[in-house]
């Protein structure tokens, strides 16, 4: 306790000082040494040890600093990290419970743990800073911060939101990050705008389980996925954003069902994937020049349209992908997504509401009508009428069976007549 | 003669061989409760050990089934669930334990679960509480988590309270209660939590007036309640006993990727129970940079080992996980006394 009490103190003299102490026995020679060791700090020369393991007060910390402990800031204390501050984690982790102000600040390490923000108010802001290397870059359990023209780089996952975390994200970059660039999960609402996912190992962005209240005008490039959308009981809306040179652009999977609406995907690998009983609405969307424009496959039945389908290798294919299969091991199928497994595999609990999850009438179709697929191919389909085996849509004209578990199944068909008679993709501003 | 002996015989086959143990449905307000754990003690309250002799899962309608040497059980029913963020776990004694398993299936009456902490197992008196506050080094401790526990089991850890509160902004709670015999402990996680084994840097602490003895009617007004954190000493105490307590039978590893690369952090997980579900027997410490574990058992015997990267809860994309192959069924069949390399554990990552 006496340790604890000395440690507070002195965290509470740093804070008038702007700068922490290190306990010496040396008490003479150390005296000796002050002088010298502020006029070094004064240079910028040393960076100090930061040794305090709780900010209980108000406290303000510059210029360089290494960390060694991790250093919790407890609710009540304000932690602000002046401008052109570069602290480097050595050990440990900065865990704020209180409310941190950091503005064009470094927070680098090598693996080290990240920032994790627990239940911060709006009151959290972090500003044109840098954080790099850790294996979080930020974890935010809860609470509101505000976040904005943050850079996160080389971390394995960027941003974390867990527990209805509704931070505030914006004009952020997420780039280089080993796994995921931003983590959504356990029911958040954050807005999630103006931000930068380039270059991320797995996933841009990811949203498990999780209903962003807001996430437009994001642009997605060079992801091997840019954005997945898994699991039902995710069903965001994803509006305005722009996809460019990743493998797959959006993918959605196991059940979810988002609303893709007047997103631009441009040569992408795959513009989307439904795969698993992923049935969103997409709408309002222009997907152009990629290699193949939408996947829809495993009984996945979204609604497609008013989108524009412009310049694709292939606008539309499906795999995998019929009513009689679905009749025939549907059932089975979404009871495997309506429960969460345990982690080896046997168990079953239900985690969510499954009222959304019914089974519709299926007719062989995936509803693709009313869609703008250009001006030639607008021609063949006019000429062909509503049974034309159109050369921009793979479906059941083109491949009659699919072979599952010892039987052939009949590949379902796209509907794409009527066909819109003009492009329906609105620019954004 | 000769057609009795065979009649005889016969009978004492079929009265081996068949089936005994028990069966049941577990409920949870009136309705069928799945994927909640059955545990089967051999002894009752204070005596129970922290391991259970046996466990079943309910199915989709809440039923289950086990078979169990003859014998005299306690059953307890319990399903943690995560929801909002949360940890809620529902709980409840078999009304009428012990009961006796002999030569035949034994069906349990159907009984419902109890969220814990939400006072429905625990009605009050009219006018009876405990009113108190929550402090370190003499300031309040905000927003904290009360527990009150009808028995001194367990270290007053864990989910068998009767009862929770949380404090308000100033540290002060009030548990309305009946009149009883009660051990109170209290505990503050940095992520909110309202459960959770406490973690480094978490403040913790048990009542030190424990016992705390009330007739109907009354009021007490307790003396502070003080915590501390959890340092990591103490944390590490706190691994070092209990489930994660150093015993002569152990099984020992390294927890690898499918490139062979050693993962740290993982937990590696024994279980009795052949589905690999629920509250797990026994759990490994985390796995550091070598990636190498140990985890001890009580005793020898049959378990099912798998590994992950989280400490429990639902699974996650993100997360490592993988099983002991030696076996289709992922059982390791180990001796008491007996320390068991098990080599290269592993772990694949799901999405």
């Amino acid at each position: 306790m006496l340790f604890e009490k000395k440690r507070k103190l002195n965290t509470n003299r740093s804070k008038k000082e702007g700068k922490t102490h290190k306990k010496t026995l040396f008490a003479p020679l150390f005296q000796l040494l002050i002088p010298i060791i502020i006029l070094a700090l004064w240079l910028g020369l040393l960076p100090t040890l930061a040794t305090s393991a709780v900010i209980s007060e108000d406290t303000e910390w510059s210029g360089s600093r290494q960390v060694r402990e991790t250093v919790r800031v407890e609710k009540g204390a304000t932690l602000v990290i002046a401008p052109g501050s570069q602290l480097e984690f050595i050990d440990g982790h900065l865990e704020v419970s209180g409310t941190l102000v950091a503005d064009r600040a470094n927070f680098s390490g090598a693996n080290w743990q990240g920032l994790v923000l627990n239940h911060n108010s709006s009151e959290t802001k972090i500003s044109d800073s840098k954080i790099t290397g850790a294996q979080t870059g930020i974890l935010i359990t809860g609470g509101a911060p505000q976040l904005t023209g943050v850079v996160l780089e080389n971390n394995q996952v960027g941003i974390e939101l867990k527990q209805q975390a509704k931070a505030t994200l914006d004009n952020c970059s997420f780039r280089n990050n080993g796994k995921v660039g931003l983590f959504v999960k356990e029911g958040s609402n954050a807005i999630v705008s103006n931000n930068l996912f380039t270059g991320n190992g797995k996933f841009g962005s990811y949203i498990y389980r999780a209903n962003p209240e807001r996430f437009a005008n994001n642009r997605f490039t060079n992801n091997e996925v840019g954005l997945m959308i898994a699991y039902l009981g995710s069903q965001p809306t994803i509006e305005k954003n722009q996809f460019r040179d990743n493998r797959i652009a959006i993918h959605v999977d196991r059940a979810a069902t988002p609303q893709l609406l007047g997103n631009l995907l441009e040569a992408n690998d795959i513009g989307i994937k439904l795969q698993r009983r992923a049935d969103p609405l997409v709408k309002g969307n222009r997907l152009q020049k990629n290699k193949l424009g939408m996947l829809i496959c495993y009984s996945s039945y979204p609604q497609i349209v008013g989108n524009d389908f412009l310049d694709n290798q292939l606008a539309l294919q499906l795999e995998h992908q019929s009513t009689s299969w679905e009749r025939a091991n549907g059932a089975a199928s979404r009871e495997q997504e309506r429960i969460a497994h345990g982690a080896f595999g046997s168990k079953k609990q239900p985690v969510v509401d499954t009222s959304a999850q019914r089974l519709k009438k299926l007719d062989g179709t995936i509803d693709a009508r009313n869609n703008w697929w250009g001006a030639t191919e607008s021609q063949q389909i006019a000429s062909t009428g509503t049974d034309g085996n159109l050369p921009f849509i793979h479906d059941g004209l083109d491949q009659p069976l699919f072979h599952d578990a010892g039987k052939d199944y009949p590949l379902d068909r796209v509907r794409f007549y009527p066909a819109a008679q003009q492009p329906q993709f609105a620019e954004s501003d | 003669m000769s057609r009795s002996f065979a009649i005889i015989l016969l009978c004492l086959l079929l009265g081996c061989s068949s089936e005994q143990g028990i069966e049941g449905q577990l409920l949870f307000q009136n309705k069928p409760l799945p994927g909640a754990q059955l545990e089967v003690y051999l002894r009752s309250g204070n005596e129970r050990t922290s391991t259970p002799f046996s466990v079943a899962t309910s199915d989709a309608e809440g039923r289950y089934r086990l078979s169990l040497p003859a014998g005299e059980y306690y059953l307890v029913g319990k399903l943690k669930q995560q929801s909002g963020g949360q940890n809620r776990m529902l709980m409840a004694d078999a009304p009428a334990n012990p009961y006796r398993v002999s030569g035949a299936i034994l069906t349990i009456p159907p009984f419902s679960l109890r969220e814990m902490g939400l006072g429905g197992n625990l009605p009050a008196d009219p006018d009876t509480w405990i009113e108190g506050r929550l402090t370190a080094a003499g300031k309040p401790v905000a927003d904290g988590f009360v527990y009150l526990y009808t028995e001194a089991i367990d270290e007053l850890i864990g989910p068998t309270y009767a009862k929770q509160v949380q404090a308000d902004r100033e540290g002060n709670f009030l548990i309305e209660l009946p009149a009883g015999k009660y051990w109170l402990s209290a505990r503050k996680r940095a992520d909110g939590s309202r459960s959770g084994a406490p973690q480094v840097g978490d403040w913790s602490g048990n009542y030190p007036g424990n016992p705390i003895k009330i007739t109907a009617g009354e009021q007490l007004h307790l003396d502070e309640f003080p915590l501390a954190r959890v340092s990591a000493e103490k944390h590490r105490q706190r691994m070092a006993s209990g489930k994660f307590a150093a015993t002569d039978t152990v099984i020992h590893g390294r927890a690898v990727d499918q490139q062979g690369q050693p993962l740290s952090g993982v937990y590696v997980y024994a279980y009795l129970d052949s589905r690999m579900i629920g509250k797990p027997s026994h759990i490994s410490a985390p796995t550091g940079a070598d990636g190498k574990f140990q985890l001890f058992l009580t005793s020898g015997g049959g378990y099912y080992i798998g590994a992950r990267s989280t400490f429990g809860g639902p699974l996650e994309p993100g997360e490592w996980v993988g099983t002991y192959d030696g076996q289709a069924d992922h059982r390791l069949t180990l001796e008491t006394g007996e320390n068991y390399g098990l080599g290269d554990l592993v772990l694949k990552e799901v999405w």
